[in-house]
């Protein structure tokens, strides 16, 4: 069928163009200058006339189904890409629907530029027709954010917010543009994304606190490295893999660092933290010097800090320094580029540390404590089968992507990622609902013979399911698989848990046919409810070329683990519910 | 008991011996643990902006936001008003002042950060009220 109903109209030299270029212009040459090729967005008043200027421009622009889903295309393009993601959106409502996904770009410092319209100046102020104060409800949510008040600099603004949203640690910035702004002549001369004066970003850590820490390393007899964020932000994947593979250190990552080491390595130890594996977890909290690369430890990873790898000396290697000491203190502070300061470290190593011990004992526990489950053909599929058929399925290089939930942590658990910015999902923020417009985002960013799943639950996709619509509209090859198991299962699992099986507002007593909703919109629906449906169906809707959504219906009872309880003690994981009970 | 399954229980498992306290640190086994309390204390703040409009309420917020107390402020523009004074009399919470000092550091209005002693700002609070 034809998804696309009016063909977009080629500008020619005969459209209506403007004799001056105006502030709206400006901006949108700036984001030219930038290299930016997409942008994810929706219409509005005060935003029209950047919309305006978008008519001539290259910009391919997506348009969404709601604010919220143009962020996290953006988000998810910039993690994808490397490169900041672009979201416009129009004032009031159009700019505190974007709040939640510049939230969480955020939190899991993801380059992305928002350009949101505003009242014109003259109306700023006086609780005017669609008027927010955009800056102030986003600024505790970017890195920073502009209100561009003078058509000449608008240019220079947009360039700057595009700068500073990649430079040093990434982050989401924002431009408020005020519509007698954009509308009004621009003198600016175009530039490209240059930061501000006087803005420092620090490459290589102190020199003498290396080799301190390098001899450190040297001396460990339990040495770790905990790879986070940092390490893909910073495209230091090359670069710890050397270190590692060098002097055989056992590597774990964090939800974000995923990707960042393969995880079929001998060395990997894959996730840590309250879902993370028992092997990464026993890893991290029996290790005696710890490597920690571009991470803030969030309390999902350490959980109670007391308890956290009480033994070990940390090493921390981050960009931001705010992030040193702030949870868990720095022996060995490092503040520099994650691959910059790796390199120092692995010329300073004086020796290999003497662990051969140490790396069998983390190989044992690899074997002590396995990701499994148990799967019976006369029960209902469960969901942690359908990860793994999938990533059968499909190529290594296939971006994932997940909304959050239990769906999330199946996902992040039972598929083996083995490359950096495959893994797209919402994890300081823990945003239900990202995993649809994240994978838009990320189909654009991709490359074209990359695969992109969207694993999501069905409370988390019933969320932002209007995306698909735009999924339909733009032919987007992406497959949805739908863990549906009728509830909000996280929030379940925890009311069985600790709320003594009260399951207040969690179980949906019905939930739509997603495989006729996918069908309504112009997409391809499917269904899997036993085993035997499993391979046919996956990739049937994996070749359909185009979006697909799998409506899987699993076990309504499976729980994720291992789990470590909230602030608990990482060393004591909970394997199943009967360990859970001893803690 | 996890005996039916074989993996180890979470009490039966190798537990390290150290422990760390609540800030992070790694607590010394041989030593007396340090006094907490002893390095919750007041800290004088002095910013150097851009004085541009919003300024103070980036600095206010990211307070507000990392429950940092705030006991006195003094602000003032300095040469050719293009910058301002900013000096803050604050009591941060764990983990102290430092972290203060360098999320201050990253906004982008601040041009410079500086910690004084308390009797700087006593100094500085008296000339503000005799004038």
């Amino acid at each position: 069928m034809s998804k696309r109903t009016t063909a977009p109209e080629e500008p020619t030299d005969e459209s209506p163009g403007r004799s001056a270029p105006t502030g709206a212009d400006a901006a949108i040459v700036a984001l030219e200058a930038a290299g930016v090729e997409h942008a994810f967005g929706l219409q509005g008043g005060a935003i029209m006339p950047v919309y305006d200027a978008l008519y001539h421009s290259d910009i391919q622009h997506v348009t969404m189904g709601h604010e919220q889903g143009a962020a996290h295309a953006a988000d998810a393009y910039g993690i994808v890409s490397g490169d900041p993601g672009v979201c416009l959106a129009t004032s009031g409502p159009g700019a505190t629907n974007l709040v939640t996904g510049l939230a969480d770009a955020d939190m899991d410092s993801d380059p992305m530029v928002a350009l949101t319209g505003q009242v014109a100046t003259d109306f700023l102020g006086r609780d005017a027709f669609q008027e927010t104060d955009t800056t102030g409800v986003t600024m505790p949510v970017t890195k920073t954010n502009y209100v561009s008040t003078d058509p000449d600099t608008t240019g220079h603004t947009v360039g700057e917010a595009f700068a500073l949203a990649r430079e040093g640690r990434p982050g989401p910035t924002l431009v408020d543009l005020p519509k007698d702004v954009t509308k009004a002549d621009s003198a600016g001369e175009p530039v490209g994304p240059e930061l501000p004066d006087g803005f420092d970003v620090p490459d290589a850590a102190d020199g003498e606190t290396v080799a301190e820490a390098a001899e450190a390393l040297a001396d460990a007899e339990r040495p770790a490295i905990l790879s986070g964020g940092g390490v893909i932000k910073g495209e230091a994947w090359e670069e710890l893999r050397a270190f590692a593979t060098e002097y055989g250190v056992p590597v774990v990552t964090t939800m974000p660092g995923i990707g960042s080491f393969p995880e079929d390595h001998d060395l990997a130890m894959e996730v840590a933290g309250m879902h993370g594996t028992g092997y990464a977890n026993m890893t991290l909290q029996h290790c005696d010097v710890m490597l920690a690369l571009g991470t803030r430890f969030d309390d999902r990873l350490t959980g109670g800090v007391e308890t956290f790898a009480p033994d070990a000396e940390i090493v921390h290697v981050d960009i931001d320094p705010a992030e040193i000491s702030k949870i868990v203190h720095a022996d060995y502070p490092l503040v520099g580029d994650a691959g910059t300061v790796l390199d120092q470290l692995h010329d300073a190593m004086p020796a290999a540390p003497e662990a051969g011990e140490w790396r069998q004992q983390c190989r044992e526990w690899r074997e002590e404590y396995p990701l499994e489950y148990s799967a019976s053909e006369d029960e209902p599929v469960k969901p942690q089968f359908l990860v793994e058929a999938m990533d059968e399925l499909t190529p290594d290089d296939t971006v994932v992507t997940t909304g959050v939930g239990q769906h999330q942590m199946w996902a992040m658990q039972y598929w083996t990622y083995r490359h950096p910015r495959t893994w797209v999902s919402s994890h300081g923020l823990g945003t239900m609902g990202y995993g649809l417009p994240a994978a838009i985002g990320a189909r654009f960013a991709a490359d074209d013979d990359q695969s992109v799943v969207c694993f999501d639950g069905d409370g988390s996709f019933l969320m932002t399911l209007q995306e698909l619509s735009v999924a339909v509209r733009e032919e987007l090859d992406i497959t949805v698989v739908v863990l549906n198991n009728a509830a909000v299962g996280m929030v379940r699992q925890w009311q069985d848990a600790f709320f003594e099986g009260r399951r207040m507002a969690s179980e949906y007593p019905w939930v739509p046919g997603f495989d006729v909703l996918a069908e309504g919109f112009g997409a391809r629906g499917f269904r899997i409810e036993t085993y035997e449906e499993v391979d046919e169906t996956l990739r049937a809707a994996y070749e359909y070329d185009g979006p697909a959504v799998v409506d899987a219906h699993v076990d309504p009872e499976e729980d994720v683990y291992p789990m470590v309880p909230s602030g608990g003690d990482n060393t004591k994981f909970a394997m199943n519910e009967a360990q859970l009970e001893e803690l | 008991m996890s005996g039916e399954t074989g993996y180890p229980g979470p009490h039966e498992r190798a537990q390290p011996s150290g422990r760390r306290n609540p800030d992070g640190t790694r607590i010394d086994m041989d030593e007396t643990p340090p006094d907490r309390d002893a390095d919750e204390r007041r800290a004088v703040l002095t910013t150097v902006v851009k004085n541009e409009p919003g300024v103070t309420a980036k600095i206010t917020g990211l307070f507000a936001r990392r429950q940092v107390n705030i006991e006195r402020i003094v602000g003032e523009p300095m040469g050719d008003g293009t910058r301002s004074r900013i000096t803050f009399v604050v009591e941060p919470p764990h983990p102290g002042v430092d972290q203060v000092k360098r999320q201050l550091k990253k906004l982008l209005p601040v041009i410079s950060v500086e910690e004084l002693d308390l009797e700087a700002a006593e100094e500085l609070t008296a000339s503000v009220n005799e004038s």
